[in-house]
């Protein structure tokens, strides 16, 4: 049997601050992979509303109502965050408990979107998202979900396995940017 | 050179990845040897407007039709696979 990554010891580790930069991991959270079947998407949006008072998300949209959130994750496909999907959900789609599947991380701080320029083809400046939208790209060549727009950073989400390598890539590219403007002065 | 996905937007050419001239979307019937060596094998090689299959491997997930001018390599339209009727 292959030993598997941990990513408890990366998290022990606590908020990596590098120059003008800071990468910390949001505390895992109950997710639900939500993807109505065929044609049923109406059908699914108003079950939503009627749990959660929220509909399914479309392309690139973050819903919240209370402590209940839903994110765009791909086409006709949602993560509900924090809420356990209902009876109800499940008539009408797919839904399945991701909660160890996925882990988010934070990236802040005046260079933060500096050193996602290095790692992410989608331009991420905070000027350009007037409220939190959800993107499926890659940083560096890991496929992950940015949730840009956030006041206090940017999110990114990637499949538990991509963790360890996520992390290392960021703070490798946080040195980058940290040296560079040392030696810029 | 940019693709826009109709579910993100404009994004950079390596999120995506090509498989091949649209003749793919329309496979013939079972039993048309002809008919499918020409859906193996055949292709046309014009300069100008073709219409082909792109993954949005590096985000959304979708299948995609890009109209892709050969000569300029300007990107005319996209669309999703899915939302053709004969494809759904």
């Amino acid at each position: 049997m292959a030993e598997l990554a941990t990513i408890e010891e990366l998290i022990a580790q606590g908020p990596q601050r590098v120059g003008r930069c800071e990468l910390s991991f949001i505390p895992p959270i109950r997710k639900t992979w939500l993807a109505p079947w065929p044609g049923e998407q109406v059908a699914f949006s108003d079950a939503m509303q009627n749990a959660f008072g929220l509909a399914l998300p479309a392309s690139g949209e973050v819903l919240r109502a209370g402590t209940v959130s839903v994110v765009w994750v791909g086409r006709e496909a949602a993560i509900l965050l924090e809420a356990e999907a209902t009876p109800e959900l499940a008539a009408h789609g797919a839904v399945v408990d991701v909660s160890d599947g996925w882990t988010r991380m934070l990236i802040s701080g005046e260079d933060a979107v500096q050193v996602l320029a290095r790692l992410c083809p989608v331009d991420l400046r905070t000027e350009l998202y007037a409220q939190e939208t959800a993107l499926r790209t890659q940083i560096g060549h890991l496929s992950a979900l940015v949730v840009a727009g956030r006041t206090d950073g940017v999110e990114l989400w990637v499949m538990r396995s991509f963790t360890a390598h996520l992390h290392e890539e960021l703070v490798t590219a946080m040195e980058g940017i940290a040296a560079r403007a040392v030696s810029l002065g | 050179m940019r693709i826009p996905c109709p579910l993100c937007g404009d994004r950079d050419l390596r999120e995506f990845n090509y498989l091949g001239d649209s003749t793919y979307l329309d496979r013939p019937e079972l039993g048309d040897s002809d008919g499918y060596d020409a859906y193996l094998h055949l292709r046309a090689n014009p300069a100008g407007p073709t219409r082909e299959l792109w993954f949005h491997n590096g985000g959304c997930g979708a299948w995609l039709e890009v109209e892709r001018n050969t000569v300029t390599h300007e990107i005319t339209g996209a669309r999703l696979v899915a939302d053709t009727a004969e494809h759904a």
